[in-house]
């Protein structure tokens, strides 16, 4: 479960404070697939990579699976990244100079032996559907076939959350159609909580809860709520 | 074009100030370096060129002239020139004078060592029919310890015809065969041997200025006149110095002899009871006879307690036995690359043979037994060596070493326990067999040599002048080795080229075997050709740092300068995807080459107006070497973005490497292989800056060393190494200081530029520690393998062009160095991140 309560955080540009997330609260049951939508700027980003700790908060909690983000180190705050959620970008983030298979292996490195990193790196290729592709770079691959590759490194640890950063908006409509389906098909499977960025009022439409971010704030929730 | 330039330099002014800025700084060092090297190369060369040529070109030596012996072939020892008893013929001598290119060929012969007369000390106050006994004690000081030179004691009695009835007289009488009648005392100015040269007087004026160095009487000239002498007279100059310093006293005693003599009482013998009475002090001498004052004169000395008085008498001829010592005789003990060469003085097995009370170490050879010749000397003027100076050894300075007549003077640096002292002079002693000669006692013409040589050939060594040969340079040498060539194969003596030789160091084992014994004297030998190794050394040295300055500079540059064009690689693609070509983008990108390349001519030019060095060449240079720098930059870092597609540039998509992919990730080892051939400019830069500047600490280190080591081997090297020191550290302190910064430039940017890598790792659960040691291990591998490359090429470079081996613990010291600074560096820009946040910024990437 991922509960919010009060977060605020704001960006200090050309000295002018920008307050991107403003007392923003809310709660994400296990399980749920989550959308996040709202226009530019309303703090959707923010609000993704504050849950999993990758920027700091400047007020408010942030709890992931009973375990307080915002009083988290960085050694901790890495540990809960490593094994409670995986990141998908909309740029796909891949290192451009490793294949998909290594690239899918990185989250492990260190963590198990090689010849197991790369089973596990396999499987993982293997439910995106690139068991064909693992040595091709990023750069012979398709947007398509990158965000795959990067939806199995993200599920290469076996995480309870998945949050994506707007992953189909590189991508053309069947292929973020593909890639959505994709998702979708972890969420039930691996029974995860999967939260998505999205502009698409479809994709959106088809999640368990939506959270509509307008200036720093929730703006609609679920239903019940509503 | 143009207004998109304004816009490049309004968003970009301050790189393009800080290339300038630092081009302009190099500008400055190149041109500081220049005026700095130049004036040190004057200095330098200065000294070797006042040096270059030593007081003749060419030293003939016998052919088989073995008796100098100890280091081979490229040294001659003091006094060469006259170190052997003949050898060379007058016939010779005529043949090499007539060789075309000899302007002065100065002959000379060692004759021997000719024993000059004695006086006769009495005392003055003895009274006539009394017993005295006469010691004498003479000591000679070396600069460590007194020698006794002679220590007698003798009885006498002062004869008058009182004595006549005496028993004591009779007996004395019958024990020693004749009576003294004159007031007892003994001869003093012994010993006083003095060396006999002879020399053609013309020729030698020519080499030297002997002439104008008599203080008194006249230079061998032809007038003189030996009529009216019973014997064969050979005209002298006497050397006019107190060169030793002798003392001699002598104490007379009168015995109180008792009147109740009886016959038993002498039974024993005179002379052991006379030692055995009481006596009385009666007259003392104390002098020093071997001063300039006292050496060379017939007179006789009275002594009383009180002082002496000089008593002149008529000229007799005088002793002559001339005595023939070989020169010293050395054997090499040590001759190692670097090292001041050491040899041993050989001492003379026998010594007793000729001097029997003399207790120092003899080491000189003796050629045979003393020999007796049929005629004597007369000092016909006298001459002071110290004024002497050389005709042909271009800008010679007091104090400077003159061949035979004022040698470079040994110090006494070790004692005879083998333990450093402060260098000390090694005063000559009056004892020729002793080791030092100093300048020839007494000079004189060729035509006295028939008195001791009869059919061998008398001359000891010619020194030749070379004519037209005032320059130090290639065809001089060129001149001098074809006239070396011509009298080798005229006469078959051996022939030392003198070209290019200075006076060089080297030491000499002494017999010392007290703590105030003599243990090493260090003494100037001269090696030939030195002059201009010392002039090769210090070129290539030189040559070798300023190549160092010069490519940390460009590497600096150019890192600088790609970095600002990888940054702008969008940019380039965004041109060429609204319709601009590669050539129009090429254009502007030269635009910005030239403006950014008068940048460091105005910084330049401001600080001339202080400087006032620069020409318009050197601004013509500079600009020249800016534009070729920064095109190197720009050629290399724009060619990799505009070979892209528009696409591929807009999408920030790289060419591939090939290299990159030779490594697989499998773990922590292989991911940073990886890395480090995934970005080979930065890192192959930054191993380049780390391999070169080992290389050259390494290099600099060691021959350093071996250039100080080798010019401390010479006194003119000694003297440039002071100079050069300060240069040749400022050029390695600038260098190093600029590849230290280089260093931390290059990890800072390969660190920067990777930053969204760390961040993605950040995201996928990576720990910051982790990021950390991945980062570490990186710069662990660049630095040693930097370190590995600098120390391997440095080792062969040192071993095929020295014979020297670097020391382990400056290999170790080599290789951890680097390790360590680029290992705190990489601390140092990690925390810097650590400080920023990382994950702060996550947004941003």
């Amino acid at each position: 479960m991922i509960q919010i309560n009060g977060l605020a955080k704001s960006y200090t540009n050309d000295s002018e404070k920008i307050e991107v997330l403003k007392d923003l609260s809310l709660t994400i049951e296990d399980h749920s697939y989550v959308s996040i939508v709202g226009p530019s700027g309303s703090g959707k980003s923010t609000l993704l990579h504050t849950i999993g700790g990758l920027e700091p908060i400047d007020r408010g909690e942030i709890w992931v699976n009973d375990q307080a983000v915002h009083k988290l180190k960085d050694k901790q705050l890495a540990k809960l990244r490593l094994k409670e959620i995986g990141y998908v970008f909309q740029q796909f983030q891949l290192l451009p100079t490793a294949t998909a298979l290594e690239n899918v292996m990185m989250p492990l490195l260190n963590v198990f032996s090689s010849k197991e990193i790369k089973e596990k790196a396999k499987v993982a290729l293997e439910r995106v559907g690139l068991e064909h592709r693992i040595n091709h770079l990023p750069s012979r691959l398709s947007g398509g076939e990158q965000q795959r590759v990067a939806i199995a490194r993200a599920i290469v640890t076996n995480p309870s959350i998945i949050l994506a950063d707007e992953p189909t908006g590189n991508l053309d409509s069947e292929t973020g159609e593909k890639i959505i389906g994709l998702l979708e098909e972890i969420h039930a499977n691996d029974d995860v909580i999967v939260v998505l960025i999205t502009h698409d009022q479809a994709i959106a439409e088809r999640t368990d809860q939506q959270i509509s971010l307008l200036d720093g704030k929730v703006k609609v929730a679920t239903l019940s709520e509503l | 074009m143009f207004s998109y330039l304004k816009v490049t330099f309004r968003e970009r002014w301050k790189i393009f100030l800080t290339i300038g800025l630092i081009l302009g700084c190099l500008g400055l060092a190149y041109i500081g370096t220049q005026t700095m090297t130049g004036q040190i190369a004057i200095e330098a060369r200065g000294e070797l060129e006042d040096d270059w040529r030593y007081q003749y070109d060419l030293l003939v030596l016998p052919q088989l002239d073995d008796e100098v012996e100890g280091l081979e072939d490229g040294w001659v020892a003091p006094q060469s020139s006259i170190a052997s008893y003949g050898g060379i013929s007058l016939e010779d001598w005529e043949k090499i004078k007539g060789i075309e290119g000899v302007e002065v060929a100065a002959p000379i012969a060692l004759m021997g060592y000719f024993e000059f007369i004695g006086m006769n000390a009495n005392a003055s106050n003895a009274t006539p029919g009394n017993w005295y006994e006469t010691t004498k004690e003479v000591t000679a000081f070396d600069g460590m310890k007194t020698h006794t030179l002679t220590e007698t004691s003798s009885i006498s009695e002062y004869y008058d015809e009182s004595m006549e009835d005496s028993i004591l007289y009779q007996r004395h009488l019958e024990e020693r065969g004749y009576p003294s009648n004159v007031a007892p005392g003994t001869s003093v100015r012994y010993p006083n041997e003095m060396l006999l040269v002879a020399i053609d007087p013309e020729a030698e004026d020519q080499l030297y200025n002997v002439s104008d160095s008599m203080i008194s009487g006249s230079y061998l000239d032809e007038s003189y006149s030996s009529e009216g002498a019973t014997m064969p007279v050979v005209p002298v100059v006497a050397l006019k110095e107190p060169e030793y310093v002798m003392e001699e006293t002598v104490t007379v005693h009168e015995i109180n002899v008792p009147d109740n003599l009886s016959e038993d009482d002498i039974v024993g013998g005179t002379t052991s009871y006379l030692r055995g009475l009481p006596k009385e002090e009666i007259a003392q001498l104390d002098i020093s006879s071997l001063t300039s004052d006292l050496r060379f004169k017939n007179v006789n000395l009275e002594f009383d307690d009180e002082g002496f008085n000089e008593v002149e008498y008529d000229l007799i001829n005088a002793p002559t036995e001339i005595i023939q010592f070989s020169p010293i005789n050395y054997s090499l003990i040590e001759n190692n690359d670097g090292d001041i060469p050491l040899l041993e003085a050989q001492e003379y097995p026998n010594a007793s043979d000729f001097y029997t009370e003399i207790n120092i170490p003899f080491y000189r050879y003796s050629e045979g037994v003393r020999q007796t010749h049929d005629f004597t000397v007369d000092i016909v003027g006298y001459y002071d060596s110290s004024e002497i100076r050389p005709k042909f050894a271009g800008s010679w300075q007091e104090e400077d070493p003159v061949d035979v007549y004022t040698p470079h003077h040994s110090m006494i640096i070790k004692n005879g326990l083998g333990e450093e002292i402060e260098p000390t002079p090694l005063l000559p002693l009056p004892v020729k067999a002793s080791y030092y000669p100093g300048a020839p006692d007494m000079l004189t013409s060729l035509n006295a040599l028939h008195h001791v040589y009869d059919e061998e050939p008398p001359l000891s060594s010619i020194r030749v002048v070379v004519d037209g040969v005032a320059e130090r340079s290639e065809s001089s040498q060129s001149k001098i080795e074809a006239v070396a060539t011509e009298i080798k194969e005229q006469t078959g003596h051996h022939v030392d080229i003198m070209l290019g030789s200075s006076a060089s160091r080297v030491h000499v084992n002494l017999a010392g075997t007290e703590v105030d014994e003599v243990g090493t004297v260090e003494e100037g030998w001269q090696q030939k050709g030195v002059n201009w190794s010392i002039e090769n050394q210090v070129n290539q040295t030189n040559i070798l740092l300023f190549i160092y300055l010069l490519a940390i500079s460009v590497i600096f540059c150019y890192t600088i300068i790609t970095h600002s064009l990888f940054n702008r690689s969008i940019d380039f693609a965004m041109q060429r995807a609204i319709g601009w070509t590669r050539g129009k983008i090429v254009r502007t990108l030269s635009i910005e080459v030239f403006i950014i390349s008068t940048i460091p001519l105005l910084v330049i030019w401001i600080t001339n107006n202080w400087l006032e060095a620069v020409s318009f060449i050197d601004y013509l240079y500079i600009w020249l070497i800016t534009i070729a720098i920064i095109s190197i930059g720009y050629v290399t870092g724009s060619y990799k973005a505009l070979k892209l597609s528009p696409r591929e540039g807009l999408e920030g998509e790289g060419a591939e490497w090939k290299m990159q992919r030779m490594v697989r990730i499998r773990g922590i080892m292989s991911y940073c292989l990886h890395q480090l051939l995934r970005r080979p400019l930065r890192f192959g830069l930054l191993t380049i800056v780390i391999a070169i500047t080992t290389f050259m600490l390494l290099l600099s280190i060691v021959t350093q060393q071996i250039l100080s080591d080798f010019l401390y081997l010479s006194f003119i090297g000694e003297s440039i190494n002071l100079k050069l020191a300060g240069y040749q550290t400022a050029t390695l302190i600038l260098s190093f200081i600029l590849a230290v910064a280089l260093t931390f430039l290059l990890l800072y940017l390969n660190l920067t530029e990777r930053k969204k890598e760390f961040l993605i790792f950040s995201s996928i659960g990576w720990p910051m520690r982790r990021i950390q040691f991945y980062i570490s291990l990186e710069s662990f591998i660049v630095s040693v393998i930097g370190a590995g490359i600098g120390t391997i090429v440095a080792s062969l470079f040192i071993n095929i062009y020295t014979d020297s081996v670097i020391p382990s613990w400056l290999i170790s010291l080599s290789i951890l160095s680097p390790v360590a600074l680029i290992t705190l560096f990489t601390i140092v820009i990690i925390a810097g991140f650590k400080v920023k946040g990382v994950t702060k910024n996550h947004h941003a990437a």
